[in-house]
């Protein structure tokens, strides 16, 4: 059979990659094997999860909305890979977050919050945090250090109304 | 400009040359830059540069004219990995900010508004993440980013969402790369969310035996643990890497001494010599004196700042005019007999 990706030499070498427990083959020429690697298997993979998680919400064949706000249409996403805007990420919600959950290690953020539009998130966060751990002294029967917790996420949240 | 970051003495000695980092960054205001119109995209540069400057006035930011620069020092940035070559072929309206030592860039309206790129020679991932977080702190004391608040930093490819943190080590792997290992070790990387390629970046030729290793995964992870995970697989690949290198000295010495002899040879001699050929004879004589091999005294330059300076946009440079090949590899034949003999 011919190399997948220059469809001239006859290929040699079959790669595999796994992401996250999902499987994908190509076989390829020594040349292109290398060159190859992960960004040239990753947009089979877009085209792939875009498709399914557009079937599991829409009848094949049925429209998905444009974006209201930059015009980008779904089919451009889905070969293009790449989003026209902010609002894009909710108005294709279904298959973004098929994708994130297929590419990513997790659906949601962990890491550093921008100042300015992160205030408040940092206070939540702070606050979850506290929350879990109130909770947890609960579970162990520290009443005492629950009480300080309880203090603690109050005052952040009085702190932030 | 003082001396940018790969001439540091401290990239000859271990495979690890560089670090970095680079963070992706939207303005809330406006859409992404597939979606941006040309007076919007203008505007939009306008006001990440006053930013980026205001944030880099004590790092001395020098702010490029990116659509005046000729054919050839835009192949100097690309091989300086100061740009990318995604941010060159685009025709709307670009920033470009880079600062005095080189080792920070600012590249506007790329795929993504902002992307700001810290570089450090060696093993200082950490170092090049403190530095881009501090001009990321900076710019936004004057912008608005776009944050999500399950999914973070907004950006217009999915798989950059979150942190919109890649981090890299450029890594040197001759042994690997000669015996073939390093294929069978790739789907044990990727496993970790960590992806390795040649060393101009996505779909280019390994040369030199050089490659990027690289997280993949940018959300769902703390800046903080991105890097160590990719410390820890890239500290595992090394030690592969120096199995591989004892297993030729212990087995085949022989071949190993004659190659790097043979590159020796070659470099200080040849007359005529492609890029591709010289960076891998160039790898020969790292592995050599990596591995003390190679007796010779070592050049004043690292090999790694010589792979980058026989780049054909380099030498296009250094002669002040376009070059063809064969007057390039003249060219590079030449400047290596300097560096050798």
């Amino acid at each position: 059979m011919l190399c997948e990706k220059c469809n001239k030499n006859q290929a040699t070498v079959h790669l595999q990659q796994f992401v996250n427990g999902k499987k994908t083959e190509v076989r390829l020429c020594q040349q292109c094997s290398f060159s190859a690697e992960m960004p040239f298997a990753l947009e089979n993979i877009f085209l792939g999860l875009i498709d399914q998680a557009k079937n599991q919400i829409h009848m094949p064949g049925a429209k998905i909305p444009d974006c209201k706000n930059c015009g980008m249409k779904f089919e451009e996403f889905r070969t293009g890979g790449k989003l026209g805007c902010n609002a894009c990420y909710d108005i294709f919600p279904r298959p973004v977050e098929a994708l994130i959950k297929n590419v990513q290690a997790n659906t949601r953020h962990v890491g550093k919050i921008p100042k300015r539009a992160g205030v408040t998130l940092i206070q939540k966060r702070q606050a979850d945090e506290l929350r879990s751990r109130m909770n947890k002294a609960v579970a162990d029967e520290n009443f005492e250090e629950a009480a300080r917790l309880r203090d603690q996420i109050r005052q952040l949240e009085g702190a932030n109304q | 400009m003082s001396s940018p970051w790969y001439q540091s003495a401290t990239t000859d000695e271990s495979q690890i040359l560089s670090s970095r980092v680079r963070l992706a960054r939207n303005i809330k205001k406006y859409n992404f830059p597939k979606k941006l119109s040309p007076q919007d995209a203008a505007a939009m540069v306008t006001e990440a540069q006053q930013a980026a400057i205001r944030a880099g006035s004590h790092r001395l930011f020098h702010q490029l004219d990116i659509n005046g620069l000729s054919e050839t020092e835009q192949k100097v940035f690309l091989e300086k990995h100061i740009t990318s070559p995604e941010f060159l072929r685009g025709q709307h309206p670009k920033g470009l900010l880079i600062s005095d030592d080189q080792n920070i860039s600012v590249m506007l309206n790329e795929e993504d508004h902002i992307r700001i790129q810290s570089v450090q020679a060696g093993e200082k991932l950490s170092e090049a993440l403190e530095l881009a977080n501090q001009v990321d702190d900076l710019i936004e004391e004057s912008l608005e980013f776009a944050y999500h608040n399950e999914y973070g930093y907004l950006t217009a490819c999915p798989t950059n969402v979150g942190t919109g943190l890649r981090a890299s080590f450029m890594i040197h792997l001759p042994c690997l790369d000669t015996t073939g290992q390093l294929k069978n070790l790739i789907p044990h990387i990727t496993k970790f969310g960590i992806t390795i390629r040649g060393i101009y970046g996505e779909g280019t030729q390994p040369m030199g035996s050089i490659y990027q290793i690289s997280n993949q995964r940018t959300l769902g992870k703390s800046e903080e643990d991105i890097i160590q995970d990719l410390q820890n697989v890239t500290k595992n690949v090394i030690e592969h890497e120096n199995q591989a290198r004892d297993n030729f000295l212990k087995s085949r010495l022989n071949y190993l001494e004659d190659r790097v002899h043979r590159a020796y040879g070659i470099l200080s001699h040849s007359r005529m010599i492609t890029a591709e050929e010289a960076m891998h004879l160039l790898s020969d004589i790292r592995l050599g004196y990596l591995a003390n091999i190679l007796q010779k005294p070592r050049p004043k330059m690292q090999i790694y700042q010589i792979m980058i300076e026989i780049q054909p946009g380099h030498l296009q440079r250094l002669a002040g005019r376009e070059m063809q090949n064969e007057e390039r590899d003249a060219q590079r034949a030449e400047k290596l007999r300097e560096i050798f003999s």
